[in-house]
């Protein structure tokens, strides 16, 4: 246990390079894309206008004099105010990154949910016409744009059988509606993750199987089920966590798009609308949101390892 | 307890949530509205609707449902009280005494000559587009309260068009109070709360979801040329924001939503075909217009331009980039817009390859085929455009210029980007040629805006030069400034006539309105298009979710 303290934080003081190097590679590109306030005045300001606007926005300063301004804030909680809604970019944030962290943990519980039992038996029945069947969806789905399988989704289950609303978030999650609202998006985000893990779960089972344990434990006499989700499935599932744990990124990414397509009100899209309208702190605040659970998620991932297989040593 | 025994808890945890979830997905209703609604699916959120900070649109929009000016304009577009209730000029148009009407803010309070003070000093000080009322512009000098329904505002110099600035949605009134909460730092006007005499209240703005607003039942000063003076006919107006274009499509198809006025042109068709949706369209106010800079390289030549002015052929761009829901314009104002003249039509360059190929040949740009690119003194006729890479209208009308301009020995680079650089790059006069996009309801400042020398390095894209730009000035200020009706009107065709005949704007297709509703949702779409810009005040009035 105290090996795990200590791993813990280690891990977390790691974290602190990888966040500075991530955000000042962030700032800096951002910042390339030019300046935020003709976006903000609109083109029919006046040059004095906009001279103005940068020196009260603090434009005028040297780009790394900005970004130790910033760096210096965030160390005290404070990650600034939107240039474009004059928000505090913190509320804005957490307005929206509980609906962002409700769809990707949606997508994740759908895509292990169907992928590791769908892996599973596709390895089991290997080369039968149930792993066939498997594998061709798991091509299927995971060569399908995510954004074009949103809308075929919203056409068939929104439009022809108007079984879930075809956008937005309808209420809260606990209702109904909030529900109905969540189902198409969370699917939509979670399809592409099914056939990923859906191929390694099966490829990982299929290299277990072929294990002399799990010989012996056949030999045995022991159950046939008992062998494969007890013995088979822990070992297996080591690399697909890994995939997991790699993928979280991608699931933030991913929700860009998703967000766009169903109107969902999450952080991806804040992100996505605050690049083009060159909001910096706005940028900025998620990046590091982002960077921060994405980190969480790796270290827990590297948690979950041990668990699963005890050989598996912290110091190592 | 045992790792298998935890594991199976899980799982069964898991299985009864799913099970739920999918009993409550499958056994409700389709449709996620409820009561007397009208669901409006809007494609971008406002980021701000204060009325004194915003430069958008759709924000402009979304505020005129909760905050009203001193006036409005017609469908004649003449300006008709609306918070006040007459006005008077006085001498030389110096001064205006505007009496209001006996009317309350949201909040209960009445309105008062303070109140309306208060709101054009914000609107004054603050807003970028306020351009013609501040002092500084000869604009108000003094404000004058005799008594709660009376005010009069000096001005420096003549502000004989200041009426249609006490129109513009950007000088609503707003109260006291809170303008002074807002200046004091207490309050973020137009996110934390909006109050105003408008036919719906403010009431909940969901991040990235929806703006809601809720009935004013006091309302009943509706203007006659609206049809319905209040209160509005719904109990709740919402604005849902739906980014992605076929969505919106598909959420009024459905039913979702009840009317989109945001309906991309490519799905027009298909939705004019499904009996349930009614579509409308109209010419808007603002163009779709190809700029020529003229200050750098081949397009400072005036033949140059005039080619390329009779090369552009604007129906193909109706047709293709617009999806033939468009209309070609010969002017860079439209018949939408207050101060448009029709004799446009008769300055304006037609598409003519001989006419456009022999203007080349006379400026000394050659070639021996006409499949080839034109050269002079070894310089090639090479011209790079830019346009918005976010707008399908936009990015297809600069492929199709590059082609139409192929013809005639012109190659054109075509570089899109996003909006912040296309405003980078136009402002330095990094570019042979710009589409741009812009949108405003009034001729003259608009005009002024697009096409004054001093608005060379924003907003003026064409940089007209020398003599010719001396007499666009001369006439923008006359257009603006001169007492006379008929002088003013002189000036404004003028300024329209030298922005053609320059070449240095080429006009292409008017901005349209697209609106398409879900016929047994909503009623009374036909009232709001009777007005020439959809006007948000008669959309709150006469929406009728049916």
């Amino acid at each position: 246990m105290k090996r795990q303290h200590e791993f813990i934080i280690k891990r977390l003081i790691n974290l602190v390079p990888v966040i500075l190097g991530a955000t000042i590679i962030v700032y800096f590109l951002i910042n390339m894309t030019g300046d935020p306030v003709r976006i903000m005045l609109g083109p029919m300001a006046s040059q004095e206008e906009v001279m103005e606007a940068r020196r009260s926005l603090g434009l005028d300063q040297p780009i790394y004099i900005r970004y130790f301004y910033w760096l210096g804030d965030v160390l005290q909680g404070d990650l600034g105010v939107s240039i474009r809604k004059g928000k505090p970019v913190l509320t804005m944030i957490l307005e929206r990154l509980g609906n962002t962290l409700i769809l990707t943990i949606s997508a994740l519980i759908i895509a292990i949910g169907v992928a590791i039992p769908a892996g599973v038996i596709s390895a089991v029945k290997q080369d039968t016409w149930i792993d066939n069947v498997s594998r061709f969806i798991s091509i299927f789905w995971i060569s399908m744009p995510m954004f074009w399988l949103g809308l075929i989704l919203i056409m068939i289950f929104g439009v022809h059988l108007e079984m879930f609303p075809v956008y937005g978030m309808n209420g809260p999650l606990l209702s109904v509606n909030g529900l109905r609202s969540l189902v198409l998006p969370a699917v939509t985000l979670g399809l592409p993750q099914v056939a990923l893990y859906t191929r390694l779960t099966r490829s990982s089972m299929l290299d277990e199987l072929r294990e002399d344990y799990v010989v012996t434990a056949r030999g045995k006499g022991i159950k046939e089920w008992t062998v494969v989700v007890w013995h088979s499935l822990r070992n297996a599932l080591i690399p697909v966590i890994t995939m997991i744990s790699l993928r979280v990124p991608w699931l933030f990414g991913g929700s860009v798009l998703v967000e766009e397509v169903f109107a969902w009100p999450g952080i991806g899209r804040l992100l996505a609308n605050s690049i083009l309208q060159r909001d910096y702190p706005v940028v900025m605040g998620i990046v590091l949101v982002i960077i921060v659970l994405v980190v969480i998620v790796n270290l827990i991932a590297d948690i979950i390892y041990a668990y699963l297989d005890p050989r598996i040593d912290y110091d190592s | 307890m045992p790792p298998g025994h935890k594991r199976r808890n899980l799982l069964h945890g898991i299985g009864a949530a799913t099970a739920m979830g999918l009993a409550g997905c499958l056994g409700a209703g389709s449709d996620g509205s409820s009561g007397n609604t009208v669901t409006d699916a809007i494609r971008e959120e406002p980021r701000n609707m204060n009325p004194y900070q915003t430069t958008r649109f759709v924000d402009l929009t979304a505020l005129q449902f909760v905050v009203e000016p001193l006036l409005t304009l017609n469908d004649d577009f003449e300006p008709v009280p609306l918070v006040a209730d007459d006005w008077e000029w006085g001498e030389e148009k110096k001064s205006i005494t505007f009496t209001l009407k006996d009317l309350t803010f949201h909040d209960g309070s009445d309105v008062t000559s303070e109140d309306v003070a208060a709101s054009l000093d914000r609107y004054t000080s603050q807003s970028p587009l306020a351009s013609y009322l501040p002092e500084e512009s000869g604009g108000i000098t003094n404000t004058k309260m005799p008594s709660d329904d009376e005010i009069t505002f000096e001005f420096a110099e003549s502000r004989p068009l200041a009426l249609n600035f006490f129109a513009d949605g950007h000088t609503a009134i707003q109260p006291k109070s809170l303008i002074e909460e807002a200046r004091n730092g207490n309050t973020n006007i137009g996110q934390d709360g909006l109050v105003g005499t408008g036919p719906y209240e403010f009431d909940e703005w969901r991040s990235g979801n929806s703006i809601t607003l809720a009935k004013f039942e006091d309302y009943n000063h509706g203007p006659d040329f609206v049809g319905n003076d209040g209160p509005v006919l719904a109990d709740e107006y919402v604005l849902e924001i739906v980014p992605e274009a076929s969505t919106r499509k598909n959420a009024v198809s459905q039913g979702d939503a009840s009317i989109t006025f945001h309906l991309p042109p490519k799905f027009v068709e298909s939705l004019e075909q499904n009996g349930g949706v009614g579509v409308t369209i109209d010419p808007a106010y603002g163009a779709q217009y190809m700029a020529c800079n003229a200050e750098r390289g081949p397009t400072a030549e005036e033949d140059v331009r005039v080619a390329l002015a009779h090369a552009v052929d604007k129906e193909a761009i109706v047709n293709k980039a617009w999806s033939g829901v468009g209309f070609p314009i010969d002017g860079l104002i439209t018949e939408a817009t207050t101060g448009y003249w029709e004799g446009v039509k008769d300055v304006a360059y037609q598409n003519d390859l001989e006419t456009a190929r022999q203007h080349l040949d006379d400026a000394g740009w050659t070639n021996s085929s006409q499949g080839e690119t034109r050269t002079k003194d070894g310089d090639e006729l090479s011209l790079d455009l830019i346009t918005f890479s976010d707008l399908d209208q936009w990015r297809s009308a600069g492929t199709i210029i590059q082609n139409q301009l192929g013809n005639i020995g012109v190659s054109v680079n075509v570089d899109t980007a996003e909006v912040g650089q296309i405003y980078d790059r136009g402002n330095e006069g990094d570019y042979h040629l710009i589409i741009a996009k812009n949108m405003w309801w009034f001729g003259p400042t608009y005009l002024d805006f697009l096409c004054h020398s001093r608005n060379i390095g924003s907003s003026n894209y064409g940089r007209l030069q020398g003599e010719t730009a001396a007499e666009m000035d001369e006439n923008l200020e006359t257009a603006m400034n001169a007492l006379s009706n008929e002088e003013r009107q002189t000036a404004i065709e003028n300024v329209q006539r030298i922005a053609v005949e320059s070449a240095a704007y080429i006009p292409l297709a008017s901005r349209t309105w697209r609106g398409a509703w879900n016929k047994s949702a909503v009623d009374g779409v036909e009232a709001v298009t009777e007005h020439p810009w959809w006007p948000a005040l008669s959309r709150a009035l006469n929406l009728d979710p049916a």
